[in-house]
């Protein structure tokens, strides 16, 4: 291939180098700042949201940036180059076989560059998105079990009232002196380990399960539009079944109470995987 | 791929725009405390043990969902 097709691939490989370079930039700063964020607002989880929105946007902006690219501007110039490498060879009277295999085979190699590279950076960015929050989860928990440790009193004979260091809402308590119904409220950072910790805290427990069904999934995905294939369906049940395991027992460790729906939160991320993932 | 003049602007930079932008866009709620409270008799003031009646008092029959009236 000419002097052209080479400085196309070094241009392409260079805006590759500098997407990812930008992205892990990016989502490795946030890691650092956003927990701190929780620090600086009081343990207030709106604003850590927030801020994740944004860069959740501007991170999916530079994976997007990839096939975009593409198809505007690098697909256009090989099919430049293309026309005009065909152009010298009819004039030639030379067969256009050869060029047209190493051609495309070039063309191919170069597109699937870039598919490859929005494939590691969409698992990184979940990677970054669940480390992330979970860092912040556990800043939250820590802070939640200072406040549950804290000396609470009955309300109607100010003895000292035992609360749970495992539950997140407001539940009632006997006070073993006076036999009084004291309703015991957390408060809203407490409250707050079971709607924003308690997931990052379990994914991250599960993600190595999780990345297992996730190859799994585009493996079974890929060969169905191929035509036969080796992976069943059944296959990719059980490795989510294996996740999902892992994800629920890691949430029980956190809040016990979770037990009591273990089987009915199984069965219905199963169903959810049946109806939605697998049929899509 | 990219223009030369049209350089993105440094990650510091754009982080720090979000961060702003999500603490200034963020309703400020108040956030209840911990805290322990007891429903008292509106008739006598007595508190209400464990395992009795929650309509009526025990202490002094006071009714705390009255009835009412046809």
């Amino acid at each position: 291939m000419n002097q052209e097709a080479t400085n196309l691939q070094q241009r392409w490989d260079s805006f590759l180098t500098k997407i990812d370079d930008r992205f892990q930039e990016l989502l490795t700063q946030s890691a650092t700042i956003l927990p701190q964020l929780l620090d600086y607002q009081d343990f207030d989880t709106l604003p850590f949201n927030n801020a994740w929105t944004g860069i959740e946007s501007q991170a999916k902006d530079l994976i997007s940036k990839i096939d975009q690219t593409w198809a505007d501007k690098v697909s256009k110039d090989w099919e430049t180059i293309q026309e005009t490498e065909e152009a010298l060879l009819v004039k030639a009277e030379v067969s256009l076989e050869d060029f047209h295999q190493h051609f495309y085979a070039l063309y191919y190699s170069e597109r699937d560059k870039g598919y490859l590279l929005m494939r590691k950076l969409e698992k990184d960015l979940r990677n970054y998105e669940i480390s992330t929050f979970a860092a912040a989860g556990r800043k939250l928990q820590a802070k939640a079990q200072e406040i549950l440790s804290g000396n609470f009193s009955c309300s109607q004979c100010m003895a000292q009232l035992p609360v749970q260091q495992s539950f997140y809402r407001s539940y009632y308590q006997v006070c073993l002196y006076c036999q009084t119904t004291n309703t015991f409220e957390p408060g809203t950072i407490a409250r707050n380990i079971e709607h924003f910790a308690l997931h990052p805290l379990a994914e991250e427990k599960a993600l190595p399960a999780y990345w297992q069904y996730w190859e799994l999934l585009h493996q079974y995905k890929l060969q169905r539009e191929d035509g036969p294939g080796t992976i069943a369906e059944e296959q990719v049940i059980n490795a989510f079944t294996t996740y999902v395991d892992v994800y629920l027992h890691a949430r029980i460790a956190i809040i016990p109470d979770y037990k009591n729906r273990y089987e009915e939160d199984r069965a219905g991320k199963i169903a959810h995987l049946r109806r939605n993932t697998l049929c899509s | 791929m990219e223009n030369e003049n049209d350089q993105p602007k440094p990650i510091a930079s754009s982080l720090a725009n979000i961060l702003g932008k999500a603490m200034a866009s963020s309703v400020k709620f108040d956030q209840q405390r911990p805290a322990v409270e007891t429903r008292k008799c509106g008739g006598c003031g007595a508190a209400r043990p464990e395992g009795t009646d929650l309509s009526a008092c025990d202490f002094c029959g006071f009714e705390f969902f009255k009835k009412a009236s046809p």
